[in-house]
């Protein structure tokens, strides 16, 4: 016996037929719509999560390329002043040859001396000079301006308390300051108490390493040291946990700022810094040799006090004050050097992720447009079978 | 051979016809009603034998109206509709879980982690800037929110999921007593010539709408009676007797005992009653513990360098996120309210007194630390194998859905070609029937003219 199709099968497989035509004509739609492939994460779920990571690394691209525009013009506005710094070092040099010659005299030294202080202002300022809100040359305290107009002696200031401190009581600093550079000194209480309970830690590097914690009452004598010379004395009341306060300090000269880089992401797990510490450029700390200011200042005096030999010390200070810059100069070149290369590679992957997010996840339009125009004849046919279903009866012959 | 004897079997001709037509009417009439099995009057001679050896007259009867049904095949679609019911209800509900996780367009959770970590490197350049620091409080609330909607959105479907599987039970528990009705109908009356056959069919159709529903064996007995089975041997339906499941306590239940019957029931994968128990006991309870893993990592990763920070008042010790309690750490991820109220407490610096940015650089590049997964993966890329595992488990349901589809459609043409009704084959046989009541009509009348010849001869 020959197999039955029976009127219900007929109808529901010419249902079923439409129903699966337009679903596919559906998706071949919605696809060309989008013009994407993947429209919902079900559509290729491994196409989607390379898609995803695709898209991260193409985000953090853009954040390292933001990040090196930022720095780049942080880099360039350095090196102008630097090279600025460098023209005003020669002028003081030119001005030292000439006035170390015999054919000077104590009035036209006088005159110089002038000039020196003018120089020396205007060192100051480009030394304090600014990018946006922070100061180029004060490492990482780059809200403080780096430079101050008189040699200072080394000194402590008075301590601050944290915003949050629960101890409402006074701190008073005392002592003399032995450090060689500028330090920010952190306390911080670690045991809640009284004077006689109360446990610290010390940072002397502004909190980001902490030394061991003290014993308890350690805080109750008057004139603790907490190193470098730098005593405290906390009088009465009683500490929380986390209270805290800080004392900065400066050794001896004009430099207020810290020997702090700043860094920037310029790639993954690959950071740069970018900044050039006034301490290195202008002073005898940290890679530097000659201290700029003092050695303007100590040339001014000498002009003033028509001292040759001091002039002629300046001739060589000057000399050397210029390689400091000169090299502080090369070193920020080289920065813009390697910003500039992390950038190429940077524009290049990013182009490389780009092409691979839109391998993944674009539709190929062309291939789409066929298929779309298939599916289109596929359910005109699904419904012209659709029309003829019942005209095909014996009931039509039976008249 | 007498010949009212011939009027008797044109009597038995035309009754039987008319009611061969009859059953013909019923399967026409029926043509689209679903679970119909066409009838057939099986038409049989009756030898009526008259005076031994002189001849034989024969008459033609009904013995009984046979329905059309097919055992084996029923058997496998019910196991059939078990599966499908089970992957359809899954694909389903997993297409509304594709919905929240709405990627593909480029507007999720990824996107917004990007630019999380983005703000963090714009305020190292800058840790002073009031304008980077609002851009990352307000990228850090969005990151924040999209937790707890995806988080939110996820709960809802298995609240829903839990509405629905109690709606499931009261369904399963009135197909059942159904069934057990006629049970006791069938097994009353009897099916020895047909008189059951709405009811079989009947049954037949309460029996794959259940099966639908929930996982299931049967067996029909000696009394007709469809008996039925829960995976675990316990019984549904016996004879007349119907036994009732419950939800009690978020749980399924055999009648009143307080036995969670949850994992028995959602074991085979057959049943819309699995799909929804595993939907919300396995797909979303993992789902959900992936996002709390990444939140709860992220929350603590950021808080844990913040806390070390210093913010622009010298503060440190403070954290960035914050999440009531243990559980349902991405619903409840907020930014801590003293950071939104002021953004100068975002702890930038590393060290007192600002103007420094390494904490905010060392947060920002949390993002390529291998941090998740027992340390073998970024939170980005965690996030994307689990966007891509619930991309799977909704294709894989689509596909399995589709497929066992493609399977029943198949075994129901399958059942349609023994059991449905075609229009034109009853149309033959009102034709094949019209004939012979015809032609009983005729030899009725024949008969009748032959009486009359016969009195005529007497007059």
């Amino acid at each position: 016996m020959s197999i039955r199709v029976t009127d219900n099968a007929q109808y529901s497989s010419v249902i079923d037929n439409l129903f699966t035509i337009r679903k596919q004509y559906q998706n071949v739609m919605e696809k060309l719509a989008s013009q994407k492939n993947i429209n919902k994460i079900s559509d290729d779920a491994l196409g989607m999560t390379r898609v995803l990571s695709f898209k991260q690394t193409n985000q953090a691209i853009g954040q390292y390329q933001r990040n090196i525009n930022n720095t780049s013009s942080w880099l360039s506005a350095t090196e102008g002043k630097l090279n600025n710094a460098n023209d005003i070092l020669t002028e003081a040099r030119a001005l030292a040859v000439s006035q170390a010659t015999a054919t000077a005299n104590s009035g036209s030294r006088k005159i110089a001396a002038q000039k020196v202080q003018s120089l020396m202002d205007e060192m100051l300022s480009l030394a304090n000079s600014k990018f946006g809100d922070r100061y180029l040359f004060s490492g990482s305290r780059s809200d403080t301006a780096p430079f101050t107009s008189e040699e200072g002696v080394a000194k402590i200031d008075a301590p601050v308390a944290g915003g949050a401190n629960s101890y409402g009581g006074t701190v008073v600093q005392s002592g003399t300051y032995t450090g060689g550079t500028n330090k920010s000194y952190v306390l911080k209480i670690t045991t809640a108490g009284d004077q006689t309970q109360a446990k610290y830690k010390i940072s002397s590097d502004g909190g980001k390493t902490w030394g061991a914690e003290s014993a308890a009452g350690a805080i109750d004598v008057p004139n603790f040291v907490i190193g470098d010379g730098i005593e405290l004395t906390f009088p009465d009341g009683e500490f929380a946990e986390n209270d805290l306060f800080y004392v900065n300090a400066y050794s001896a000269g004009y430099y207020q700022g810290n020997g702090g880089d700043l860094s920037v992401t310029v790639n993954k797990d690959s950071s740069a810094d970018y900044n050039i510490t006034g301490e290195e450029a202008f002073t005898d700390k940290g890679g530097g040799k000659i201290d700029v200011f003092k050695a303007l200042k100590s040339f001014k005096d000498a002009l003033e006090g028509n001292d040759v030999d001091g002039i002629s010390t300046a001739i060589g200070d000057m000399k050397e004050a210029q390689e400091q810059i000169n090299i502080c100069t090369a070193k920020c070149g080289s920065r813009a050097n390697r910003m500039e290369m992390a950038k190429n590679n940077l524009s290049e992957l990013e182009l490389n992720m780009t092409s691979l997010i839109s391998a993944t996840e674009d539709a190929d339009i062309a291939e789409l447009a066929t298929s779309f125009s298939m599916k289109e004849v596929a359910l005109q046919a699904a419904y012209e079978v659709a029309s003829r279903i019942t005209s095909n009866s014996i009931i039509e012959f039976l008249k | 051979m007498s010949l009212s004897g011939l009027l008797q079997v044109s009597r038995s001709a035309l009754t039987t016809y008319q009611m061969a037509i009859d059953v013909t009417g019923g399967n026409i009439t029926n043509v689209s009603t679903p679970g119909y099995s066409r009838q057939r009057a099986v038409i049989k001679a009756t030898g009526d034998v008259q005076g031994g050896a002189t001849g034989t007259q024969m008459g033609v009867e009904i013995t009984k109206v046979e329905r059309f049904f097919d055992n084996y095949l029923e058997v496998q679609i019910v196991d059939q509709q078990q599966k499908a019911g089970y992957s359809e209800t899954e694909s389903s509900l997993l297409g509304r879980i594709e919905l929240i996780f709405n990627e593909a367009k480029g507007a999720g959770l990824n996107d917004v982690m990007g630019r999380f970590w983005g703000a963090w490197d714009d305020l190292a350049i800058n840790p002073g800037g009031q304008v980077e620091r609002d851009a990352l409080v307000s990228v850090s609330e969005e990151l924040a929110t999209r937790f707890n909607t995806i988080a939110a959105d996820l709960n809802d479907i298995q609240q829903d999921t839990n509405l629905s599987i109690k709606d499931t039970v009261s369904e399963i528990n009135k197909l059942a007593s159904d069934i057990a009705d006629l049970n006791k109908t069938i097994s009353e009356r009897g099916n020895v010539s047909g008189e059951s056959n709405r009811l079989l069919d009947e049954r037949s159709e309460s029996l794959k709408s259940l099966s639908k529903l929930i996982d299931l064996n049967y067996v029909v007995d000696d009394n007709g009676a469809l008996n039925v089975f829960l995976p675990n041997g316990k019984q549904l339906v016996t004879g007349n007797i119907a036994w009732e499941l419950n939800f009690r306590n978020d749980h399924v239940v055999f009648g009143s005992s307080s036995e969670s019957m949850d994992q028995i029931l959602a074991q085979g994968d057959k049943g819309k009653l699995a799909a929804l128990l595993n939907v919300r006991d396995d797909y979303i309870p993992d789902y959900q513990g992936k996002l709390d893993d990444l939140a709860k990592e992220i929350i603590t990763q950021v808080n844990d360098l913040h806390q070390e920070g210093y913010d622009a008042y010298q503060n440190t010790g403070n954290d960035f996120f914050v999440s009531a309690g243990p559980d349902n750490i991405a619903q409840n991820m907020t930014v801590k309210s003293e950071i939104i109220d002021d953004v100068n407490r975002i702890a930038a610096s590393a060290v007192v007194s600002s103007g420094n940015g390494e904490k905010a650089l060392a947060i920002a590049t949390l993002k390529d630390q291998l941090l998740m997964n027992s340390d073998t993966a970024t939170f980005g890329s965690f996030y994307g194998s689990m966007v891509g595992e619930i991309g799977r488990d909704i294709a894989d349901a689509n596909s399995n859905a589709e497929h066992q589809d493609t399977i029943l459609t198949q075994l129901i043409s399958h059942r349609d070609s023994a059991s449905g009704v075609s229009v034109d084959e009853e149309m033959m046989n009102i034709i094949k029937y019209q004939m012979g009541y015809n032609a009983a009509g005729r030899l009725c009348q024949t008969v009748n003219e032959l009486l009359d010849t016969l009195m005529n001869l007497v007059k």
